[in-house]
């Protein structure tokens, strides 16, 4: 049996339990579940509706088609400060509301740019604003000099003024990162965690390791099997899940600066949103791939899949909670942002938790998928010692 | 060499530690184990290999033959041959209607046949059989005999069990096994010797027979209209009457392996 038999059985073993199933069907369903509130609320003023959410998403794309290419200078976010919010004299009611949304909606969508750089504060310029914004949280986060001037200076190397354009698609798909990899995690957890442990529960890795191939080949087979699964899976999670906000907010233009989201605002490095879209989605598939190796190293440990499963489970619950805590530590904080569910989220990968070797820095962006990769190799090495090793009476 | 060696011995002996020790999947506190100077750690041992372990795993959604397909690629045949040699056991087997079953739909007696059709996909030279007749109504366990006696020629197999009949019938050489060791090694009616002309049956009182428990293993006790008919293991005529029979390994088996306190 070659290689890719082998793993064409893993896979098969994997399909035939109606619990890969009933996780490939639920966590999808569970993450448009927790994300559809923002799309499909309804709207009221006073007890009275007055829209629906697509109403308002409908609006700002409608203003955005007007917006979007604006220079952001200086001289513009002036003139949109300068503007009044238009209010109707007898109140917001259900009747007049959308409409003035529309008229105010060029004004709100550009000051929340501004909002997120200046932080609300009064500012001359919106962009030294930003640059010293960003200075005071280094430095209250105790970052060291040298690290702040080569912060400074890939600041620097942003191309000011930016660009306008409505992204606001992948802002939702960014803010949703940490429950699309809870979602995602949940599924490689329950779908992985009997891939071991079924055979020792079952007792059929006898029958394997006193198989010709069943050792090295089919080890081999079921860590690849996990991998490309968790890989596959993710791809095709995150890609749905963008596609969907894409479908619902339009495609915006990804080549606009990545500071153009509030949401990441508070990153001094020159990217646009297209390479840190990329980011995201390969520390989300990496992320996914480290939850598989943890789930899979227990599993060859475990003598059953409920140890692992449980533990998986956690895993994935854990992080949720976590990545609302920022620990002033530098090194918890950074161990903080390497945990698979964390890692994966915008304040992981552009955490002011630099590297530094020789002089030379290394952005979280940088060095956490090496140092995934690094533990993915090593637990691989680990659950296959494991369960060729394995004895039982 | 080749031909049907039996494990015999009580619950814990320690026949599946060794089993287990010869299909490689338990290594030895001290020693080596070697098939003709291939230690069983090496995949060419796995290559002669069939096993059956005393818990035959089953993937329970798999069909019969797709669990031996999957099997005979572990094994290292090729896509054809294992098509061919998967049809032609479970043939063998009596499995060829349930083929297209899922094996979590099997009776335990399919499941062992299964498990026997899997063991002998590669052709092994070495099969091993650990306690295969368990769980085995008595007409399945004479089949399942019959279809083992059928397959030693070329071939060295090792059979395990705790029930004496399935090895009497059809073992070249019996070992029979206590406290991890061997007590005795031979061919069945040489081990039988071993207590030769010390079984002796007859008919006695209550009384006599409680007492004759004290110093003599009780193989077999029949209340009777006129006493208590006794088959017993002792080195002297135990009493008056008595004569003394031929042994059967069922007698040495229990000679070795009861208390003489469980004898009545």
């Amino acid at each position: 049996m070659n290689l890719r038999s082998g793993i064409g059985y893993e896979y098969k073993k994997m399909a035939k339990r109606k619990s890969f199933w009933i996780a490939l069907f639920l966590t999808p369903v569970l993450l448009v579940f927790l994300a559809s509130g923002t799309v499909f609320g309804k709207i009221y003023v006073e007890g009275d509706l007055v829209g629906t959410h697509m109403d308002e998403i409908a609006i700002r794309k409608e203003t955005a088609k007007k917006l979007n290419g604006t220079v952001l200078t200086e001289e513009f976010f002036r003139e949109i400060g300068a503007q009044e919010y238009l209010r109707p004299a007898e109140g917001y009611t259900a009747s007049n509301y959308l409409e003035y949304e529309k008229k105010n909606s060029s004004k709100s969508m550009i000051t929340e740019v501004i909002y997120s750089l200046t932080k609300g504060q009064e500012a001359d310029s919106v962009y030294m604003s930003w640059k010293e914004n960003l200075r005071a949280a280094w430095e209250e986060k105790g970052l060291s000099k040298s690290e702040i001037s080569w912060m400074e200076r890939l600041a620097d190397e942003t191309e000011i003024p930016w660009t306008y354009a409505y992204n606001e698609g992948y802002e939702r798909f960014a803010n949703y990162m940490p429950l699309s990899m809870m979602c995602m995690a949940v599924l490689l957890t329950v779908c992985l965690a009997p891939s071991f442990a079924e055979e020792y529960s079952l007792h059929t890795d006898v029958l394997l390791l006193t198989s010709e191939n069943g050792r090295l080949k089919t080890g081999a087979a079921k860590l690849i099997t996990g991998f490309s699964f968790s890989a596959v899976s993710s791809v095709v999670f995150y890609g749905l899940f963008l596609a969907g906000q894409i479908l619902i907010y339009g495609a915006g233009d990804i080549t606009a600066a990545a500071q153009t989201l509030p949401v990441f605002s508070e990153v001094p490095y020159p990217l646009n949103i297209a390479k840190v879209l990329l980011l995201l989605t390969t520390a989300g598939i990496l992320s996914g791939m480290a939850t598989g190796a943890i789930v899979m190293a227990l599993s060859a440990a475990a003598g059953s899949s409920f140890g692992p499963a449980v533990f998986g489970l956690l895993l994935a619950f854990l992080p949720v909670m976590l990545v609302m805590t920022e620990p002033q530590n530098r090194l918890l904080a950074t161990a903080l942002n390497a945990i698979p569910g964390v890692y994966g989220t915008g304040r992981s990968l552009f955490s002011y938790c630099l590297l530094t070797i020789c002089g030379l820095h290394f952005p979280a962006y940088q060095y956490l998928p090496v140092l995934y990769l690094a533990v993915i190799a090593l637990l691989a090495v680990f659950t296959g010692r494991r369960y060729l090793k394995r004895q039982t009476v | 060499m080749t031909g049907i060696y039996g494990l015999l011995g009580a619950n814990g002996a320690g026949k599946t530690t060794l089993m287990r020790m010869m299909a490689g999947i338990l290594k030895p506190d001290s020693g080596e184990i070697l098939l003709d100077g291939i230690p069983v750690s090496a995949r060419e041992y796995r290559e002669q290999l069939g096993f059956l372990p005393q818990n035959f795993g089953y993937y329970p959604n798999f069909t019969a033959r797709e669990f031996l397909m999957y099997l005979a690629g572990l094994k290292g045949l090729s896509k054809d041959s294992a098509a061919r040699r998967s049809e032609e056991l479970l043939e063998t087997v009596h499995l060829s209607d349930a083929a297209r079953k899922k094996i979590r739909t099997f009776s335990g007696g399919m499941k062992q046949r299964l498990g026997i059709a899997q063991a002998l996909l590669n052709n092994p030279s070495v099969l091993i059989l650990d306690e295969p007749t368990a769980g085995l109504d008595p007409k399945e366990r004479v089949t399942f005999r019959n279809m083992i006696s059928g397959m030693k020629t070329g071939r060295i197999i090792l059979l395990s069990t705790h029930i004496v009949s399935d090895v009497e019938y059809i073992a070249d050489e019996i070992l029979l096994m206590k406290d991890g060791g061997f007590l005795h090694q031979g061919k069945p009616e040489e081990i039988c010797s071993v207590i030769a002309d010390k079984v002796w049956e007859g008919r006695t009182d209550r009384a006599k027979a409680v007492a004759l428990a004290q110093n003599y293993v009780v193989l077999n006790v029949r209340e009777e209209r006129d006493g208590i008919f006794l088959r017993l293991v002792g080195e002297k005529r135990p009493f008056e009457g008595a004569c003394c029979v031929q042994s059967s390994l069922e007698d040495l088996y229990l000679y070795y392996f009861s208390g003489k306190e469980e004898s009545l």
